[in-house]
Order: structure tokens, then sequence, then C-alpha cells
């Protein structure tokens, strides 16, 4: 499955659950955002940028008129999701799909017609708490579910069913509101019979952290698993952060071209134990303090850096980034959404 | 503080909760069970119907509703509301106007500007006829000067400004509530999630008058002397008019004293709890919010143009941290203009953050006596 760096070519498979970490305005939802519209619009298959020439190489799939878009299930826990900006990102790459069509007045139908059959198959949760992150996961393997048993096509869809991803913004979001969490604290109840129960923590099943966290990635892996999804989360690392965890990662992110030093970005690892193990490859974002200048158009650029985890070793251990395994590039953030750049000597401008 | 809610369906019988409760006797301790996929006495079919339902329960009444792309299209074609600021370039830094359903961030130093933008947005809001909640944490809200302001807004003579009729018209459209401490700001937001709410079910402009919301305002009023004023008017806001803006002036105020130190281990908890309650309003009853910050660091205050040698990215940053700054999706700095020949009461905002552009464009505009006007940007 392609994404719209090479480097993820083989990446996003239906078992992978991706972790985009990074600080503010690293740009984790705008990736997201990208990621969401390209796989809207291509689905599965989709155009190869070549990562050796800096004007992207585009082959298109054999055929144009046939590609299945995939679904994409958005669950927003910041707020920061903006249709404004997706509708913008989603515009242009439908031009760019179409750009070697002859400008007519059907053009314009059919990419208005592409942009409603790709919205078709957008669906946003918005969720305030931890908990109703589990009770939407659950509301999906009922919806999934059903598709599955009856055979019936999503909604506003005629041909089969394409590939799904599902998409997680800022897992992190709650995460102190769930660490202060303390046994015998009552949210929700059921008034029954059992009411005197109701003080016992042993089955209140207050949701601290530990469970939470463990409920959360036992669901999140089920159901991508059983409904062939991947699935990609954000995270947001506060960089100057003083939560006490029992492991660090560190990272560096070297300015390959200038003469900025280059800054360690420490990552402690907050998250909760279950949630680690099932976190199977991690993206770290970070922006570059650079101004770009690509034609006249002022950009940014971000270092990602690629290594995967393996499945069920603690990360407590230092992660040793300076592996083969780890990958590292740099991207731009534009009208178009996130786009990959080649950092070269030449465009370096302050 | 969420309330303890019964479960009222046509889904769930009696006997269906009787069953369950006798295995689990909340929802949370039912769903850990469920996720991690070993629920208890799952070989009685009776049961496992039971659970079946409390899980269409669950999908259905507690979890949020999915919100389909074509849907969101037309809400963000046809019915996506900026609020203008009244300030011609301020609103071109914010896209014509504060975005509703995000949280809107300005941060400046002392006497940058901060509470007379806010004011003004108020006061632009108050003359449309819109409501207004405004959480006056700092004690600088004055009524004359948002009355100068939406006079001046709507082009009448100071005359007709100081009349009865129109100071009622403009003032009743805002609620003003007074805090001073974080946990009664929860509180008050609390009580405002919760007269939303209803008024949300009763669209026809009823003012809520059940048990539940006077239960809470005298409880509020309880927590601190007073506060005793603050509820019929904001029941008589929701009566007459919508409200669709939610100010916090300043949101460090109530938070700086929580953060850090020894005596608080759970600031950011505070913090965030209240950053959240703000967005859950901002996004379920479509209010445009916007919170006032401090800034900190730097070599003084943050004025215009930078200190040559410093890089105008580091010099001052907003205040409250590094979780903080993740919460707002727009952000933007105003600064105090050194005055040479620009003359008293010039500002310049900077966007710092936010969904739709790039960081880095500036407006600039004056504070005089009828409220904020733009100016050019000088020529440099």
């Amino acid at each position: 499955m392609a994404g719209n760096n090479s480097s993820r070519t083989s990446l996003l498979r239906p078992e992978v659950i991706l972790e985009i970490c990074g600080g503010h305005g690293a740009g984790k939802t705008e990736l997201l955002i990208t990621v969401a519209v390209h796989f809207l619009v291509y689905g599965g298959s989709g155009p190869q940028i070549s990562a050796l020439n800096k004007a992207a190489i585009w082959q298109h799939p054999s055929e144009l008129s046939d590609s299945k878009g995939g679904e994409v299930y958005f669950i927003d826990l910041d707020g920061k999701f903006d249709m404004v900006r997706m509708i913008k990102v989603l515009k242009s790459h439908i031009e760019r799909y179409h750009q070697d069509q002859q400008p007519e007045a059907e053009l314009v139908k059919r990419q208005e017609h592409m942009l409603q059959d790709c919205l078709a198959r957008f669906t946003l949760f918005t969720c305030h708490s931890t908990l109703e992150v589990l009770t939407v996961l659950i509301a999906m393997q009922r919806l999934l579910g059903r598709q599955k048993d009856s055979g019936q096509p999503f909604a506003g869809r005629t041909d089969s069913v394409g590939a799904r991803m599902l998409l997680l913004d800022n897992v992190a979001a709650f995460y102190y509101q769930d660490r202060a969490t303390r046994l015998g604290n009552k949210r929700i109840s059921i008034i029954g019979p059992g009411e005197d129960k109701l003080d016992d923590p042993a089955t209140c099943g207050t949701l601290t952290l530990q469970r939470l966290h463990a409920s959360l990635s036992t669901l999140l892996s089920q159901v991508c698993i059983d409904h062939r999804m991947a699935c990609i989360c954000t995270k947001f690392i506060p960089s100057s952060s003083n939560i006490t965890t029992a492991s660090s990662i560190t990272v560096e992110s070297a300015q390959s071209t200038d003469s900025h030093a280059s800054e360690a970005i420490t990552m402690k690892e907050f998250m909760m134990l279950s949630w680690q193990s099932v976190v199977t490859h991690r993206i770290v974002l970070s922006p570059c303090h650079l101004s770009l200048m690509h034609g006249t158009t002022l950009h940014q650029g971000f270092i990602i850096r690629l290594y995967p985890q393996k499945r069920g070793i603690h990360t407590g251990l230092d992660h040793d980034v300076s592996s083969e395994n780890s990958y590292q590039c740099c991207v731009e953030i534009g009208n178009t959404g996130v786009r990959n750049f080649i950092l070269e000597r030449g465009d370096v401008a302050l | 503080m969420p309330q303890t809610v019964n479960i009222k369906s046509e889904i769930l019988y009696p006997e269906d909760i009787s069953k369950i409760s006798a295995q689990y006797s909340t929802i949370e301790a039912f769903l850990y069970d469920r996720c991690m996929g070993r629920l208890k006495g799952i070989e009685d079919a009776h049961l496992r119907e039971s659970y079946e339902k409390l899980d269409q329960y669950i999908t259905s009444t507690l979890a949020p509703q999915p919100q389909s792309g074509l849907q969101l299209y037309q809400q963000a074609s046809k019915d996506l509301r900026v609020l203008p600021t009244g300030c011609e370039s301020l609103d071109e830094l914010f896209g014509h106007g504060v975005r509703e359903g995000q949280v809107t961030e300005l941060v400046g130093e002392s006497s940058s500007g901060k509470t007379q933008v806010l004011m003004q947005l108020a006061a632009v809001t108050a003359l449309r006829g819109e409501g207004v909640i405004f959480f006056d944490l700092t004690n600088s809200f004055r009524a004359e000067r948002v009355l100068r302001m939406a006079a001046a807004t709507s082009g009448l003579s100071p005359e007709a400004a100081s009349s009865e009729s129109f100071a009622k018209e403009v003032l009743s459209n805002i609620a003003v509530l007074r805090a001073h401490d974080i946990h009664h700001v929860l509180s008050l937001m609390d009580m405002v999630a919760r007269a939303l709410e209803q008024h949300h079910f009763q669209p026809g402009g009823q003012a809520p008058t059940t048990d539940d919301s006077s239960a809470a305002a005298a409880q509020a009023s309880q927590q601190a002397p007073g506060g005793a004023s603050i509820t019929p008017s904001l029941s008589g806001l929701l009566g007459s008019a919508v409200p669709s803006l939610l100010i916090l002036d300043s949101i460090s105020s109530v938070v700086t004293p929580v953060l850090g130190g020894k005596q608080h281990s759970q600031g950011h908890v505070l913090m965030l709890s209240l950053s959240r309650i703000v967005k859950q309003c901002a996004d379920r009853y479509k209010l445009a919010a916007v919170v006032s910050n401090h800034v900190v660091g730097g070599g003084g205050s943050s004025i215009w143009p930078p200190p040559a040698g410093s890089s105008s990215s580091s010099s001052t940053k907003p205040a409250l941290g590094e979780h903080w700054r993740n919460q707002c999706s727009w952000r933007v700095q105003l600064s105090v203009v050194q005055s040479g020949d620009g003359g008293i009461g010039l500002r310049v905002a900077e966007r710092l953050a936010s969904p739709l552009h790039a960081p880095g464009a500036q407006a600039w505009f004056r504070i005089i006596e009828e409220g904020l006007i733009s100016i050019p940007p000088p020529q440099r």
C-alpha cells in the first residue's frame, strides 16, 4: 500500500499500527489528513513517488477510472481536525489525479462526482474522553460486523468494499485526566439492584490508566485484525516533559545541510506497556528551523525518522536510532498537504 | 463533574438490567471485560442476549455519533460561521473572523490589547443579537467600554449610544461570569454546559428551570460569595439570544497558580480538564471559543520590532507550558509597537498557529477611544 512517501511503500499492511509522535506544530494532524485524502482517492494502490527525483514522478495506476478508493474512519480526540483543510487537500489531490486529461465541461462534473464519492467513504467521530473512544470502537465493531455479515456495501457505494483505514488523532489527549482517576471514582453507572456494590472497587470496575490503555489496545488491535484495517495514531509529546517514566528514547534531529546545531529530542515513553506492545511502527516528526525557498513560496521542512518496533519487546532500553532500520526523510507542508521533499544544498535560505 | 446517569432505554428491559447487574454494577466494569474479551457468564444464552442489548445501547446512546464526510462538507460549505472582530486587519488573520466550533488563543504581554480585542469581539457579536458568555477572570471587563465600541461599530452618535434602550439591547446579550480560581471556573463551565445542553433540546427559547440546573446553581453560588447573581442572567440570556461566543479572559490567571510547584500535583489535570470542557462546548453547541493567555520568557516585554540579534520565535512564548500549546487550534500573538512616529496605541498581531495557514502573517491595528481600527502595514 503506497503512501505519499516511498519509504512507506509497503508499510501500511492491515496488521500495522503506526504511531506518529511529535510536539506541537510538528504536523501530525496534517500528515493524517494527507494520508486520509490519499487513501480516499487511490485506495490500496496508488502512485509511487520516486524518492530519487526532486520532482515527483507519478505512475498512474493502469485503470484510471476503476480505482477503488478506500474507506477512512477518523477518530478525533484533540479537536484539531478541520474539515475545511481536508476539503482543500482533497480537491487538490483530485485535480492532480485528473491532471493529464483535457479540461472540458465534463471534467469539472467528474471531479465533483469524485469529491462526493470520496467524502461518502469518510467518517468522523469526535470523542471527548477515552471512554468515548472505547464506545466508538464497539460501535465500529457492530457496524463493520453487520457489513461483513450481510455483504452489503458501505452506504453510498455500488461496487465492492475497498480497503479500510482507521486514523486516531492524539492517543495521548486525555493522558493526564486518565492518570488522575483513582479507584472508586464513580461515573456512568447502572442503578439497579446492585446499587450497594458501587462502593466496592472490585466490582465497580473503575477504569484506571492501566485498564484504559489495556482495553484500548486490545480492542483496537482486535478491530483492526478482524476487519483488515491499518491503523495510524498520532501522539503528542511535550518536548520538555516532566512525566516520570522508566524509559526514554533519544532522537537526534540533525540538520544535514546547515550550520544549525543538531538538537536532541528526548522522547519519554509515557503510554502504558499494553499500548506500547501493540504499536508496530513509529514515526517521529519534528519541525525544521529552516526556511526553504522553493520557487517563490516558503515551505517548512520536517524530518521524519522511521524505525519499526518489534512487537513484544519492551522499549525500556534506549532505542538505537542509528540502526539500519531507521529511515529519514524530509517533507514539506503546503497547499496540497504533506509532500515528500529532498533537501538539497541549493535550496536552503535563511 | 460528570453526572451519574440512569439508563432509560427501550432496548434494555428491567430484567436485562437485573441480569447484568448481577455480574457488573457499572458500565465501565462491563466495558473493561468486554474489551479484554472475557465477559463473565457467557454460557448463559439469556445473559448473552442481555449483553448484546447493552452493546446496542452503548452504540446508540453513549457513543458519539458518526458524521459522514458528505454531512461535514455540507456544514463546511453552507453553515460555516465566522465571527468578525470589528477590525478588518485582525479579521484577515483569522480568515474573515473567529471560527465557530474551534478554540482560538490570544497571547500577549500585559497591556498588549488582549482584553480590548475580546471586548470588541463581544460588542460586535452582541450587536448582531447573538449571545456572548464572557468569563471575566481578571476583573477587566468594562461595560461602558463595550457600549462605546458597540456604538462606534453601529455608527451611532455618543448621545444615542448612552441611551438606556441601546445599553439594554447590547448588554443583555452578554453574560459576564466572574471567578478567581480554577475550581470555580470549572464548576461554572459545568453549569454553562448543562444550561446549553438543555437549551439545545428546547430551541423554543424557554429558560431552563429544571431541578438540575437550579440545584447546580445553588451549589455554584455557595462555593463563592458574590456568585449568586450569575445564574439568572445566564438563563435569561439563553432565553433570548442563542450564544455563539465563549470568552475566557484570561485563562492564565487561574491556571498559573496551580501549575508547577509543590503545592499542586494536579495542575496539569485541572488545566486540561478546563480545556476539554471548553472544546466540548465549542464543538457541541457551535460556539466560537476565545481564550487569552500571557507570555513568558524573553528579555522583557514582547515589543515590536524584536530586538536585533534575537530570532522572533524564541524571545517570548505563550505561558502555561508545553501541554497547553497543543490545545488551541488558532493562536495569535499581540505585541506593543515601539512608538516612534507611529503614535500611541499601535499594536501588531502575528498569527502563530492555524489549521489552514502557515504561521507568520501579521496585522496592524490601533486602539483608540472608539475601539480598534485597522492600520495598513507600515512601509519598511
